[in-house]
């Protein structure tokens, strides 16, 4: 990696603890580099929907090679001019900013798990319509840029604020399609975990990633990391629109396919649930008998995770996996389980709870847009 | 001696059983006759929802966005109606046969497609955005702009953002291509003609040049 002042000074902003764990799990993928790659699932050709193969999972950061791509309508083109970013509406004075700009804002630096709302929906019964990911729409990056609201300060945000409006440039192939604009709550866009994030493990954000800006918003979905970002509108309002009023809705209270649901029945999708992923074994894999490490990652959205717990036969105990870092909140957390292999056919599962107290179910309640799948995670293989 | 009567009785069994046979492979030909008009009235009608499918939806989106899915019936209705509503020209006419051939094909009740992958570096290799662009300083913007509201504002809208048969062009990747760009122009993409007679490659820099000025 090529060094860099800049990219020294935004280290340096980071809390002690990521740093050497994430510069070593980055040496190492460096060495893996030379040998098979796993390959990306194609949900989608065009606008392109690519899901991450879980045997990524096992290392704290997810590399931007691997990292799973979605949008709604495909990446703009980018280069026909220079980028800049638009703060507007209810502030005091309105900005014009490129991303040169904000070097005179403090560098931010952290970790965070970015999920698709939908990711997991393919398990959904019965089958929903969308996009079919299953266990690979989220990741785990470095995300580095200035704080929304030090760029919202600078504009001076009105008094009757109460929501930040979204435009990036994920534009609809007609004019008759709703255009990909939401909204954030005042108070989450003043949150200083919340980033116009410029950079992604270390590298200037890849344009399939939404460079060169888009929004990080620690423990939500990723439906409210907007990616090639180019205007923010502080407002009263939420954005109108589909995306906003229809879409990205779950009910309040879980209900059964087949009943008709009011809006006041219906919440927006902000915060993750909380969560855990088999990394490996692989599904479908043969293993020796003996000792196997089973690695995965787990998160939640608000809080963190206190524990992860595997179980390694159909109705056998469940038993407390080792984490291998401090839970951070709005980042994932690695784990391992040592297991004593032995022959026959087995069903892998892992278990995650949170500081709410909140525990995967077996099933997650269905709800029609198949949003937020968070079931007990599940691997077959078979030992030898 | 057989006599007369037996040899009548002989011939009329002839007769009778070349009737039955005949009656026979008349009431089998009319049948599979009508067998073969019912598949060619469903092998018409898969050909018709499939040129539906291609005319209607590929402009917008790729096939496996709709090929992967496995719907039911009531769901397939309210997929299409939804791409309708968002702009999807689809005559109202072929909207049902179109909805029937879908939930046909990709039924619920059928498993999910096979998982299909694409490398890290492959993915990264098509989907990258290309290095240097051309900055095309022989073209004539006013030029362009005119040609485009001749030739391809009746079908992408007057600002290119789009319209009834023609996708939104602005700020979108295929501007970055040129080569390809200038290929689709000649040879046109399904319902897109081509305009190799009337668009010359001095026109194709002019118009590739005022679209990529668009916001």
């Amino acid at each position: 990696m090529r060094p860099s002042s800049r990219r020294e000074f935004l280290y340096r902003a980071v809390a002690g603890s990521t740093l050497p764990w994430a510069l070593s799990q980055t040496a190492g993928l460096a060495s893996e580099a030379e040998g098979a790659e796993p390959d990306l699932i194609v949900r989608s050709t065009h606008p392109l929907d690519a899901e991450t193969p879980v045997e990524v999972f096992d290392r704290f950061l997810t590399p931007n090679r691997f990292f799973f791509i979605r949008s709604h309508f495909g990446p703009p083109a980018l280069g026909l001019s220079p980028w800049r970013l638009e703060v507007e509406g209810l502030v005091d004075r309105s900005l014009s900013l490129s991303i040169d700009d904000f070097q005179g804002l403090e560098g931010v630096t952290l970790p965070a798990v970015l999920q698709c709302s939908g990711n997991g929906r393919a398990y959904f019964q019965p089958t929903i319509p969308g996009v079919g990911w299953e266990r690979g729409a989220v990741g785990n990056a470095e995300w580095s840029g200035v704080r929304l609201v030090d760029v919202l300060n600078r504009a001076g945000i009105k008094a009757d604020a109460a929501h930040v409006q979204l435009h990036g440039a994920d534009t609809p192939p007609h004019p008759k399609t709703p255009a990909f604009f939401r909204s954030i709550p005042l108070a989450r866009a003043i949150d200083p975990s919340t980033l116009l994030a410029t950079s992604m493990n270390g590298e200037p954000l890849p344009p399939l990633h939404g460079g060169p800006i888009r929004l990080i918003v620690p423990g939500w979905a990723g439906n409210h990391w907007i990616k090639w970002l180019r205007k923010v509108t502080v407002a009263q309002e939420e954005a109108p629109g589909f995306y906003m009023q229809t879409g990205y809705k779950i009910p309040k209270v879980p209900t059964p396919p087949g009943v008709e649901l009011k809006p006041t029945d219906l919440k927006s999708v902000t915060t993750l649930n909380v969560k855990s992923l088999i990394a490996r074994p692989i599904e479908g894999s043969t293993l020796r008998a003996g000792k196997v490490e089973i690695r995965g990652v787990a998160w939640t959205g608000e809080g963190v995770v206190t524990s992860v717990e595997v179980q390694t036969f159909s109705g056998g105990p469940w038993l407390t996996a080792r984490l291998l870092e401090d839970p951070r909140p709005g980042t994932w957390v690695p784990w391992s389980f040592d297991w004593n292999a032995h022959p026959g056919k087995k069903v892998l599962r892992s278990r995650a709870t949170d500081s709410s107290g909140e525990v995967q179910p077996e099933v997650t309640p269905w709800n029609r847009s198949g949003y937020l799948w968070n079931a007990i995670d599940r691997v077959t293989c078979e030992v030898r | 001696m057989t006599g007369r009567s037996g040899s009548l009785s002989r011939w009329l069994g002839l007769v009778v059983g070349f009737s039955l046979v005949a009656l026979l492979s008349l009431w089998s030909s009319r049948l599979s006759i009508a067998r073969d008009d019912q598949d060619d009235e469903r092998e018409f009608r898969r050909v018709e929802a499939r040129r539906s499918f291609v005319e209607n939806c590929l402009m917008c989106h790729g096939e496996d966005m709709t090929s992967r899915q496995r719907l039911t019936a009531k769901q397939w209705t309210a997929e299409v109606e939804k791409m309708v509503n968002w702009g999807a020209p689809l005559p109202p006419d072929r909207k049902q046969p179109l909805i029937e051939h879908l939930a046909e094909t990709y039924p619920s009740t059928q498993p999910p497609p096979a998982v299909e992958r694409i490398s890290a570096a492959r993915l990264l290799e098509l989907h990258s955005p290309p290095q240097v662009l051309d900055p095309l300083r022989s073209a004539n913007l006013a030029r362009g702009e005119a040609l485009f509201a001749i030739h391809c504002a009746t079908c992408h809208g007057p600002t290119a953002k789009g319209g009834e048969l023609g996708v939104n062009l602005v700020e979108k990747p295929p501007l970055l291509r040129e080569t390809e760009f200038r290929t689709l122009l000649r040879q046109g993409l399904r319902r897109m003609p081509g305009f190799a007679a009337v668009l010359d490659d001095q026109a194709q820099t002019d118009l590739l040049a005022w679209l990529r000025r668009q916001r």
